[in-house]
């Protein structure tokens, strides 16, 4: 070799026009790497990564794999650009370059952890959101190193995405491409680079291509760790495997699991499979241990407790924004809560109809006409897609069995786990569509066996007397042709006439009407005051919705039919309000300002009476003029008497009460209704049960004596007689009270003298006492008081009856 | 019979009627226009040229200059970096350091596939 002096001039001259070309290209490697480091990093990968997966195939193999590989990149390149030209108008320092609400979280908690190690001003909620459990991850992490080091990313990092993604295909395209020929690797191969929502996800700033990446890495190690025959190998494919695993571990809660799980099955099928006679002990040993394991209780409720957590998390689903749909029986989706305060309990039934349909449903949904926006019908060739591979799966499973069983039951088995999870806790069609593509890469390859299978079956003229020998339909139409046809312009038509015939039609509320509540209504209320009753008609209306009264929810939705239902209204403030309904929490249907609550003083009453069956604690906890609360949150406690022990249950305690209640409203000009009920029917003994806003939210039982009338009385001072034995009248003192706890109650302010009246004594007192305007005149606790009318006194220690000589009114010092 | 024998005769008979199709045709002749179009290019030509005289370098002069490309990015890349607007700035000397890891993969690849 030549070296600095003994070459010849123009070798040095050459030499020096490299370098010359070496700086130039360092300029431009550090101008476009300060612009996007991370682009200059994926490009210099993929030149190195990409390269090996062409080692071994025969020359057109290699041209095919790079002609579709480099198609699919560009594709991607020009994805990700039409994104940034999108995004440009959005470019500002509080940029994060996401389209969708996971992607922004990634992102900006990744930005907000770098503001806070490079020691830019940051806020409390940085902090929180930088070092919140929720959504902290491997992925996450990674990210925030490399927006620490080379700056934001945006965009760089879907093209890094994109990288980690097409190698993942790659792995299982090398891997069908060894167990089923180059014919059905290259179909899954397009397949799986090309699939829409794939695409989308590759290009996404999302963790699912790095998830992809792991999964095909611990899949390809295993396969390959149980055929290699050299113990370096193994330790080789062992290494892979085990860094692969740490890489998807923290990605996808109890992702170790669902993998091991994946692999273990599709290894056990491998051997299950190999023999009809270990085939036939299977189906046996589990036909045998099925039944027996479903009479054990314990499995048995250990099972329904699994299928019950599962379903809290779907009804969590349901319970969002978005398009949901359902898997459980109609009433568990009534009241939206969240899975953690969910309480709900399946029967062994109940569980069973959901894991059914769940099941059902990850492999249907959405069907044609289930699709509700224009975003959604987009995506209906892809679930024609979809459906057929579903269908060539079994085709495919049998073929792959011939071809490499253990490839192929790997490939089935080991997203089947992560499909069963999916479909058990996913109640959301945009998140089923895009948790779908976690299954989606690894059953394409064997659907595609089985289209190739399908094909060389019919392409054999000894079995299909229409395909000629080159495997023409009619001797006219390539077999390969024809299905992509039949799927272009037979299949997407036929799905969206279904679409267009069968879909459910949106709710639509074409007019609100108030009507009289009736008193069943009110009685159906359960106690809960009824304002107001609306006759909604429209179209499309669903048993199943839920009404609201601008932000107060409606206490009940009656469906009628589909085109009328009744709104019943509970409180509400006064004003104009829209009608909204709901399926879940998703608004389907609103009338603005449809819906005019007036602010009118509703009519109430005194309720006089006791609060019984209360614990020592409640009985204590109880305050006067404290509100009670939902469903009637318009009542008070006015005034309450000392707690004491029930005098008919021991244990128990009681108080007694006066309560202000409100009228039911829009009563229709009836008598004062209290939940539906007239308060006349409250008298004496009756009972009515409210929720007293006590510490312990507990619900109380209200025994009413009398009712008073709510407006405040006329004091007055009566001079009453007295007549009883004198025993009896030797009792009366000044000061002495009617058994009322209300301020009207009659209160001996001065006694006179006694004389006596046969075997009896009389007395004349002077009482202070109030009295209720009447239409037949004064009243006092329900009987008319003037002069001549009889008054019945109970003060704690005795009873008396008087005659009521004169009425005069209270002095002003007095008065209430 | 056999069934490793059925097996290939399906293979076959799918394969062959793919091979006929009009649209695998049409892939096919899309696939060679461009990869001609790209085979011929002026640029490409030059770019072929220039891997040729690339090779002809001994693999001293390959290395050196390479490593003239990397000072120089790196040189460039901690003078151009404290231009940019702060939120926008990597961390000017980690990131120099990626850079030079890449830079070295790529020489010790190079190298590698020398003859």
């Amino acid at each position: 070799m030549l070296r600095g002096a003994d070459r010849p001039a123009t070798l040095n001259a050459v030499t020096g026009r490299w370098y010359a070309w070496s700086a130039a290209a360092g300029l431009a490697v550090a101008a476009l790497y300060t612009i996007s480091p991370l682009t200059i990093v994926v490009s210099i990968a993929s030149a190195m990564v990409l390269r090996p997966f062409a080692r071994g195939l025969s020359t057109i193999e290699r041209r095919w794999l790079a002609a579709i590989v480099v198609t699919a990149l560009v594709a991607r390149l020009i994805a990700v650009g039409a994104i940034f030209v999108r995004d440009l108008p959005l470019h500002d320092d509080q940029f994060v370059g996401a389209t969708s609400g996971d992607e922004a979280y990634v992102m900006s908690r990744a930005l907000r952890a770098r503001d806070i190690v490079r020691g830019s001003p940051v806020s409390k909620y940085d902090f929180f959101v930088a070092y919140d459990e929720y959504g902290r991850n491997d992925y996450v992490r990674a990210v925030t190193v490399m927006q620490t080091i080379l700056g934001p990313t945006p965009y760089s990092l879907r093209l890094l995405n994109a990288l980690l993604f097409t190698v993942a295909v790659l792995l299982l395209f090398r891997l069908a491409s060894n167990a089923f020929g180059p014919l059905a690797a290259f179909g899954g191969l397009v397949l799986a680079l090309f699939w829409p929502s794939l695409f989308a996800w590759s290009i996404s700033l999302l963790k699912e291509p790095l998830y992809l990446l792991g999964g095909t890495g611990l899949l390809t190690a295993a396969v390959g760790l149980v055929r290699a025959r050299r113990w370096t190998m193994r330790a080789g494919y062992l290494l892979t495997a085990v860094a692969a695993a740490m890489v998807i571990r923290d990605l996808r809660p109890g992702a170790w699991a669902l993998a091991g799980a994946g692999l273990a099955l599709g290894l056990i099928a491998a051997f299950v499979s190999a023999t009809k006679l270990r085939l036939a002990a299977a189906a046996v040993i589990v036909a045998t241990a099925l039944p027996i394991a479903a009479m054990q209780p314990a499995v048995t409720r250990r099972a329904i407790s699994g299928v019950e957590s599962a379903a809290r998390t779907q009804t969590g689903h349901v319970f969002t924004v978005g398009h949901a749909y359902k898997v459980l029986d109609a009433g568990f989706y009534m009241n939206p809560v969240t899975p953690a305060a969910s309480t709900l309990t399946l029967t062994p039934d109940e569980a069973a109809r959901f894991v059914v349909r769940a099941a059902t449903a990850f492999l249907v949904v959405p069907l044609p006409w289930m699709l509700q926006s224009a975003r959604e019908l987009a995506y209906l060739p892809e679930q024609l897609a979809w459906y057929a591979l579903l269908l060539l799966l079994p085709a495919g499973l049998i073929a792959g069995c011939r071809r490499d069983r253990l490839v192929t039951c790997v490939l089935a088995g080991y997203p089947a786990p992560t499909a069963l999870a999916l479909a058990l806790t996913t109640g959301n069609v945009g998140t089923l569509l895009r948790l779908r593509g976690l299954v989606i890469p690894y059953i394409v390859w064997v659907s595609v066996v089985g289209f190739c299978a399908a094909l060389g079956t019919l392409g054999r003229k000894e079995k299909m007397p229409l395909i000629d020998g080159r495997g023409r339909l009619f001797g006219r139409i390539n077999l390969f042709d024809a299905a992509i046809l039949a799927f272009i312009l037979v299949l997407v038509p036929v799905a969206y006439g279904t679409y267009r015939l069968f879909r459910a039609s949106t709710p639509t509320i074409a007019s609100v009407t108030r009507v009289p509540i009736t008193p069943e209504e009110r009685r159906v209320a359960g106690g809960s005051r009824l304002s107001a009753k609306l006759k909604v008609r429209g179209s499309g209306l669903r048993p199943m919705l839920r009404a609201s009264i601008g932000e107060t929810p409606a206490l009940g939705f009656v469906f009628e039919n589909p085109n009328s239902a009744d709104v019943l209204v509970g409180d509400v403030p006064g004003g104009t309000h829209d009608l909204v309904l709901y399926d879940g929490v998703q608004e389907v249907a609103r009338s603005a300002k449809s819906v005019t609550i007036t602010d009118e003083n509703p009519q109430r009453v005194l309720a006089l009476g006791t609060l019984i069956r209360l614990s020592k604690t409640e009985a204590d906890s109880l305050a006067p003029a404290g509100s009670t609360t939902a469903p009637r949150s318009g009542d008070s406690i006015v005034a309450l008497g000392p707690a004491r022990p029930s005098t008919l249950a021991r244990g128990e305690w009681e108080r007694t009460a006066e309560i202000l209640v409100q009228c039911d409203p829009d009563a229709g000009g009836r008598d004062c209704h209290v939940s539906g009920a007239p308060i006349s029917s409250m008298s004496t003994g009756a009972t009515w049960s409210a929720q007293v806003a006590a510490p312990s939210g507990a619900a109380m039982t209200f025994v009413i004596h009398e009712i008073l009338p709510a407006a405040p009385p006329s004091m007055v001072t009566a001079r009453v007689r007295f007549a009883a034995s004198p025993e009896v009248l030797g009792l009366v003192q000044t000061g002495d009270r009617d058994n009322c706890l209300d301020d009207r109650a009659a209160t001996v302010v001065a006694t006179g003298a006694r004389r006596a009246a046969g075997d009896r004594a009389e007395l004349d007192v002077t009482l202070r006492l109030g009295l209720d305007d009447s239409a037949q005149g004064r009243r006092y606790r329900g009987r008319v008081f003037k002069a001549g009318a009889t008054l019945p006194f109970a003060a704690e220690r005795y009873v008396v009856e008087g005659t009521v000589l004169s009425v005069e009114p209270a002095s002003e010092s007095g008065a209430r | 019979m056999t069934l490793e024998r059925r097996t290939d005769d399906v293979d076959r008979v799918a394969a062959r009627i793919v091979e006929d199709s009009a649209i695998a045709n049409a892939l096919d002749t899309a696939r060679e226009t461009i990869a001609a179009a790209v085979d011929t290019s002026i640029a490409a030509g030059r770019l072929r040229q220039s891997a040729a005289r690339w090779q002809q370098l001994t693999s001293h002069d390959r290395l050196r200059c390479l490593l003239t490309l990397a000072a120089v990015a790196l040189a460039g890349h901690l003078a151009i970096a404290p231009l940019l607007p702060p939120q926008g700035r990597p961390n000017a000397l980690l990131a120099a350091g990626v850079l030079a890891l890449v830079m070295l993969a790529v020489a010790a690849e190079t190298s590698r596939r020398r003859p």
